[in-house]
């Protein structure tokens, strides 16, 4: 896999604050890169010096295997933007607005009338394409902004906090969208503060505090580095102590307790820690009754690395 | 694009507002209000004057023979009063009975008017005086010298009208019309309202003030092109929206706009496009987001129209005693002056001098604000 983004020891100062101090990453072809952190931490103006809107202190960041400038009109032909705010021109209409950004990229009008309706269809604004923005949902704005961004079709498309103020269904809408632009070949970067989303959307996760990657890794190797386990309770009548004592010998489990008719177990990261204890139970003839597990979560990880909470809403 | 900035332009109902239906709405407005009441002070009948000659020279009583032939021409403003000594004359003032009164000495005339006298009249009274010394003067110069170059010159000058209007800075206070002046200062106040046009393209353009923007400075299609682009079309969407203002004016409001179509058509091109570049000045170097850089850049436009003698039409004149430098550098006056010049004065000359600041500034405006909006970085976002 090509590297389709690197950047090294990006610095961002703005006076006396350091936005961005000596960031380093890199994104491979086909990835989804979740860009993790606080409001503050440095995420957004990360992508604006990747995309030479910023200017920056000292660094290095090249796209496409190219350094990248506000001139390198080829690397910016391959890229495409959502901004967190909703980007569009109140006076177009829904169409106006997809054909006049996709028209920044595509001169061809033919090519861009196909362009424009398949992202229309994409982000399912048939039925509003004569709407202005303003007749449009919180959640079909967001819509609209994405269409606005990848009707070009980009090879690299930046999501910078795409489900702020979005209702859940339009939410799961856009996040199953970004799956199938990723599926369609794309590389994406994407930014949030809400850990869920990328957790279920990004390959690998770089978190971000006070303008540094505090973590990098996919999210199982992120929850690994902290001890804090995941808590397994199990409802199930009559476990014996061999039974318990085979559960203690499973590989990541920390401590294995029974009272109450309830088998708590604290394991460390391990993707099969329920599956093996269910496992061990139904051998010995135990009717299960309920199972509950509590995963770590990346707000956990934030919290070991730093001692606070990666919500501040 | 140019489609889309043009549609952009168009469907911006501020700035449609500003530049075209308030404008328009103030002039149905001033022709409601003002309808009559110029025609019935300043109406074109004929002035009753009487003339007493207070000295035997030529001078005088060729004055005297002056006035009787004026008189006599077909619509002559004047009719004669014979009045036998200055005494009778200032009863008949004093009555109401004539309107002014010349008093010839030896060298010079004086004018006296009725109390309640109207600036037309006093000053259609002065303009035959100032007319008589000048000609008698060159005539006696002519005769003195024997050059008859000057004679030539004396007879091609009677040849002319006269002029009404002084020609220099007074228009201020002495116009033909002074209610003209509502009228051109509303149709200025209209151009000058296509500065919002400018914010608005600067606001497309700049990544620090609007997401769009900066939606546009990531694409692939060179900034200079978009800047050119941008302004073409809000240029034309802005000329349409002059003319049709300047059109209202002559046909609807019958308001008159001179015979001199080239540089009003010149007048029309540089106000616009110095309008725009103005309003590129206010978008780039106000602070705040677009709404607040509008409203800034409204405010302004707003003063600089008043002060251009909008609602009070005396106001530049105040200025121009006082303190000239306010209409010298209020674009509103500046162009204001332009067409009134070019629409009631003889001499052009300075409708030009007023027509190459604006240039000018324009040029200026323009060379900045294009460097500055081609900027592809920024400190802060």
């Amino acid at each position: 896999m090509s590297e389709i983004i690197k950047v090294e020891n990006l610095v961002k100062r703005y006076k006396e604050l350091i936005a961005l101090d000596h960031f380093s990453f890199t994104v491979n072809e086909g990835e989804i890169v979740g860009l993790l952190g606080p409001n503050g931490s440095g995420k957004s103006t990360t992508i604006n010096c990747i995309l030479s809107l910023l200017e920056y202190d000292s660094g290095k960041v090249e796209v496409f295997g190219k350094e990248m400038s506000p001139k390198a009109y080829d690397l910016k032909s391959k890229i495409g933007i959502v901004p967190q705010e909703v980007s569009v021109y109140g006076e177009y209409t829904v169409y106006e607005n997809v054909d006049f950004f996709c028209g920044l990229y595509v001169p061809d009008k033919n090519e861009r009338r196909k362009l424009v309706d398949e992202a229309i269809d994409f982000v399912g604004l048939r039925d509003f394409v004569k709407f202005k923005p303003k007749k449009l949902s919180g959640g079909l704005k967001r819509r609209l902004n994405i269409a606005c961004g990848i009707a070009h079709k980009p090879k690299l498309i930046f999501f910078d906090e795409p489900t702020v103020a979005v209702d859940p269904q339009s939410r799961n809408n856009i996040l199953e969208g970004i799956e199938k632009l990723r599926a369609n070949g794309a590389t994406i970067v994407y930014t949030s503060h809400y850990m869920e989303e990328v957790e279920q959307l990004c390959d690998r996760v770089i978190i971000m505090d006070k303008g540094q990657a505090i973590a990098q890794g996919t999210v199982d190797d992120l929850k690994g580095m902290i001890k804090k386990s995941e808590l397994i309770r199990i409802e199930v009548m009559g476990v014996d102590e061999d039974t318990i004592d085979k559960i203690r010998e499973l590989k990541s489990i920390y401590t294995v307790s029974y009272e109450d008719n309830v088998l708590k177990v604290e394991a460390g990261s391990g993707k099969h820690n329920v599956v093996d204890i269910i496992g061990i139970l139904q051998e010995k003839g135990y009717k299960l009754r309920k199972v509950f597990s509590e995963q770590p979560t990346l707000n956990d990880v934030f919290l070991e690395l730093t001692g606070k909470e990666l919500r501040d809403e | 694009m140019f489609k889309y900035y043009l549609k952009k332009t168009l469907r911006n109902k501020m700035f449609i507002f500003w530049s075209l239906c308030f404008p328009l709405a103030l002039m149905t407005l001033f022709t409601v209000a003002f309808s009559g009441i110029y025609d019935a002070e300043n109406s074109v009948d004929t002035r009753k004057v009487s003339v007493v000659i207070e000295s035997d020279s030529d001078f005088a009583s060729n004055f005297s023979k002056v006035i009787d032939s004026i008189e006599d021409e077909e619509d002559s403003v004047l009719e004669v009063v014979e009045v036998k000594d200055r005494k009778e004359a200032d009863k008949l003032l004093e009555s109401g009975e004539i309107d002014g009164l010349f008093v010839a000495g030896k060298s010079e005339i004086d004018i006296v008017m009725t109390p309640d006298y109207t600036d037309t009249d006093c000053m259609i009274l002065k303009a035959v005086a100032n007319f008589y010394m000048r000609q008698y003067k060159m005539v006696e110069d002519a005769v003195s010298t024997g050059d008859l170059s000057k004679m030539s010159a004396v007879m091609e000058s009677l040849d002319k009208e006269l002029d009404v209007v002084s020609p220099e800075r007074s228009a201020y206070i002495e116009t033909t019309n002074p209610y003209l002046w509502y009228y051109f200062s509303t149709v200025v106040m209209g151009i000058l309202f296509q500065a919002m046009a400018g914010i608005n393209l600067v606001s497309d353009l700049q990544a620090d003030i609007s997401a769009a923007a900066m939606r546009v400075s990531v694409s692939p299609t060179k900034k200079l092109k978009i800047v050119l682009t941008g302004l073409a079309a809000r240029y034309i969407v802005s000329l349409s929206v002059s003319v049709a203002a300047l059109l209202a004016m002559k046909f609807l409001f019958k308001v008159p706009l001179g015979t001199r179509p080239v540089q009003l058509i010149a007048f029309v091109l540089l106000s616009n496009l110095f309008s725009l570049s103005l309003g590129q000045m206010f978008g780039l170097f106000f602070r705040g987001n677009m709404t607040t850089r509008g409203n800034k850049g409204t405010a302004i436009i707003m003063v600089s129209v008043f002060l251009s003698g909008e609602m009070i039409a005396s106001l530049p004149g105040v200025f121009e005693r006082y303190c000239p430098l306010i209409n010298d550098i209020n674009p509103a006056t500046i162009l204001n002056l332009c067409i009134y010049r070019l629409v009631f004065y003889d001499n052009l000359s300075t409708f030009y001098i007023e027509m190459a600041k604006i240039l000018v500034l324009t040029v200026l405006f323009l060379a900045i604000a294009t460097l500055r909006l081609r900027r592809q970085k920024y400190a802060s976002l």
